[in-house]
């Protein structure tokens, strides 16, 4: 429920905000102000409009967020196939290349990559998706592995089907069902690690609307101008409270279904 | 994936167990101030930044810069010199020493150390050492004697008083290196010694019993200055009470803290201004009407009087108001987005055509909105700006690489070596095949000539100097090779129990520590 108002919310921002153009980042005349009924979040140190920031900075996050995720499940998920169809030394380089990435603290890993991308949409989606993925690569793995010697897929191969063709058509079904669910837990967790970096200065150049860069120029203003920290935070909280939400109800339902 | 949460808790509680570190400002001796920048090199002869917070109490020149009160003229006073006359042909130049003054070594203050000092920083030739370009030798006919040799006639007290590469040192230092002064060393004369010192964090000074010129009543014992980089945790030291002075903090903080107990903010007039220069060596900036049109798209009222609570004025070209050769019948620009974008059509700029590039240091809040509203008031004339904040270092590696690639706008603060419109004129403006600050690479042969001329006429008649130097202003405002946005005050935020700050606008960011007491 709090995804689909989330979503409709950003998807519709223009259209539930007058201050629209204040939300990209235009400055308005009133600096400053505590929530009102014209205002109904403040204003800010350049007097736009709190709850049209916001909301696009909702549109910054979740795009963030979902591309990442689909980065690291578009380097991961192959990989792991890869490694546990194949096994081997195949397996040992790729899940060693794995355990080295997973060796890093991922909010340090990205830290790392932001301060050499430098500020940026696609930077900040790379320095994050690039460390996501050793995890995808470990689910479909496992998968992959107990599936390997099944008959089926001994069957594809006596009948002369190529490696990529088994991989792809007979495999890879079965990988996306654990995978959605960690992808949508994971959704809520790539929020909270952008909203991370961006406190720190790493993430996109202002003026873009950007939860975690709002709530860093908001510290100074904070506990006078309480408003400034308390929604943006909040956006953050709700956001991925409900991404988690959501990735735990989706792990029930494939649960009670039982793998195939 | 939980330790995501738990590492971003980690870094904030870590972060906000800075602002409780161990200073005991509670004792009745000890001093604390606490800068926005860390101190990166206190060699005198090199340093060329922030540094002189500490080297101006632990060293002394031989003459200080006292500006004038109510437009007055400035004045000179005796600091290890106690007189000092110029020859007739303006080329020597005869300094009379303080007797009795020993280096914190014990070394005996003599005319040796001042021979020592100017050629130690004239062979080091880093920094602010080109302000002793002029000097040939100093001569040393008795200890408390001290005479320069000059090319060209100079004002050789105004270059005395310097800020930077001023500074007398102990000859006992021999040849030691820039790297020996940072490991912690320093033997200076002044009221204070180096007593511990970490680059970049913090330096203890304590205070020298045996300085010439005594201690007040109830003077500071120990002064620690410490550098943290959060304005934030900067405003809450000061609060609360573990700091006695604090610089850069938020404009829009500055009532409160004012109305707090126990804290005062001390506002002064300083030779500082902050401005972006234009990348005048590539089209269309190239065109000089290009760059009024673009000078004529900040709102420079509503940014002065509202955005920074008027705690700065609007600039009037590059030399800020108050310093001797400011030109104060040069064009300012005012913000008018139709005359913009009608000199925009004129020259050439189709509409939307236009995307410039500005840099910016990050974390320094003002550049930031100033920035942003810049960005938005350029979008109404169809010039899109894109905003690419970074550390010091690299914005300013990247503009001296290459111009052709570089920004298109680049925006700093600017503060003087010594206090001459020059400096201003000069260092930011002057053609020059190495590129160091002239990050507008402007190149105009006739300024050249107006601002050398006029800094020529600097030692004999300071009148014509100083008319000089505004009219070469008039030309630079005219040329609009930078967007001259504001002058600056010094605000720093003070315990109400330190009695006897003062700011020197010639040397900014210095506390002077022997004249505070609690």
């Amino acid at each position: 429920m709090i995804i689909l108002c989330t979503l409709a919310a950003i998807v519709f921002a223009p259209w539930l905000t007058s201050y629209a153009e204040q939300g990209l980042g235009a400055p308005g005349p009133d600096r400053l102000l505590a929530p009102s009924a014209e205002h109904v979040m403040g204003t800010d140190q350049l007097g736009r409009d709190m709850w049209a920031r916001v909301l696009f900075g909702g549109r910054v996050s979740v795009s963030v967020a979902l591309l990442v995720v689909l980065l690291a499940i578009g380097i991961g998920v192959p990989l792991g196939i890869v490694a546990g169809y194949f096994g081997g030394w195949v397996d040992q380089i790729i899940m060693r290349a794995t355990d080295v990435f997973l060796a890093f603290p991922p909010l340090l890993l990205a830290i790392f990559m932001a301060a050499l991308l430098g500020n940026g949409f696609g930077n900040l989606v790379l320095a994050i998706g690039l460390g996501w993925w050793p995890w995808y690569t470990r689910i479909a793995r496992a998968q992959v592995v107990s599936l390997r010697q099944r008959p089926f897929v001994e069957a594809a191969q006596f009948m002369g089907v190529g490696h990529t063709r088994i991989m792809a058509r007979h495999l890879a079904p079965f990988v996306v069902s654990p995978v959605m669910v960690q992808g949508t837990l994971d959704l809520g967790a790539t929020i909270l690690t952008a909203a991370a970096l961006s406190f720190l200065g790493l993430g996109l150049a202002p003026p873009t609307p950007d939860w975690g860069q709002i709530i860093a120029e908001g510290r100074a203003h904070f506990p006078a101008r309480w408003w400034y920290v308390t929604f943006p935070g909040l956006a953050i909280f709700l956001v991925a409270l409900a991404f988690n939400l959501l990735g735990d109800s989706l792990r029930d339902a494939q649960k009670t279904e039982g793998h195939s | 994936m939980s330790i995501n949460l738990r590492q971003l808790a980690l870094a904030i509680t870590a972060v906000c167990s800075l602002a409780v570190g161990p200073v005991a400002a509670a004792d009745k001796n000890i001093f604390s101030a606490t800068y926005g920048q860390g101190f990166i090199d206190i060699d005198p002869s090199s340093a060329n930044s922030n540094e002189i917070a500490l080297i101006a109490n632990v060293y002394e020149p031989l003459v200080w810069y006292t500006p004038g009160e109510d437009g007055a003229d400035a004045t000179f006073s005796p600091a290890l010199a106690t007189s000092w006359e110029v020859s007739e042909d303006q080329l020597t130049w005869t300094f009379k020493l303080r007797d009795g003054v020993v280096f914190h070594d014990g070394t005996a203050f003599t005319s040796e150390a001042v021979k020592y000092s100017i050629q130690r920083t004239q062979t080091l030739d880093s920094g602010s050492a080109w302000i002793w370009w002029m000097v040939t030798d100093v001569e040393t006919p008795d200890p408390l004697t001290a005479v320069f040799k000059l090319s060209d006639p100079a004002p050789l007290d105004l270059i005395a008083s310097s800020a930077y590469a001023a500074w007398m040192m102990s000859p006992s230092i021999g040849d030691k290196d820039s790297a020996w002064f940072n490991e912690g060393n320093a033997i200076g004369t002044g009221p204070f010694k180096l007593r511990d010192y970490q680059p970049g964090v913090q330096a203890v000074l304590e205070r020298n019993p045996d300085y010439w010129g005594g201690a007040p009543e109830g003077g500071i014992d120990i002064a620690v200055l410490e550098s943290i980089e959060d304005s934030v945790l900067r405003e809450q030291k000061l609060l609360g009470g573990q700091t006695d002075w604090a610089q850069n903090l938020e404009t829009d903080n500055l009532a409160a803290i004012d109305a707090a107990d126990g804290v005062r903010v001390n506002r002064a007039a300083a030779f500082q201004n902050f401005f972006g220069q234009f990348n005048t060596a590539r089209p269309p900036l190239d065109n000089a009407d290009v760059r009024r049109a673009l000078s004529m798209a900040f709102p420079y009222d509503d940014f002065v009087n509202n955005i920074m609570g008027g705690t700065v004025t609007q600039a009037r070209g590059i030399v800020p108001l108050g310093m001797p050769g400011h030109a104060a019948d040069a064009v300012q620009y005012s913000y008018d987005t139709a005359a913009a974008k009608a000199a925009l059509d004129a020259a050439g700029v189709a509409e939307g055509s236009l995307e410039l590039t500005v840099t910016y240091t990050s974390g320094v809040p003002e550049a930031q909105k100033a920035a942003e509203v810049y960005k938005a008031s350029l979008a109404e004339i169809g010039v899109t700006l894109n905003l690419e904040p970074m550390t010091w270092e690299a914005q300013w590696e990247r503009a001296k690489a290459d111009p052709a690639a570089a920004q298109d706008i680049f925006m700093m603060s600017w503060w003087p070596t010594y206090v001459v419109a020059y400096d201003f004129l000069s260092s930011l403006f002057h053609s020059s095949d190495e590129i160091a600050y002239n990050l507008a690479y402007y190149n105009n042969p006739d300024f050249d000539t107006m601002i050398n001329d006029a800094n020529g006429l600097l030692a004999n008649d300071q009148a014509a100097a100083y008319a000089g130097f505004a009219s070469a202003g008039k030309v630079l405002a005219d040329d609009a090779p930078a967007l001259f946005m504001y002058d600056t005050q010094n605000i720093v935020g003070i315990n109400d129990s330190i009695k006897g700050y003062s700011f020197n606008p010639a040397y900014s960011g210095v506390v002077f520590l022997n004249k505070l007491s609690r």
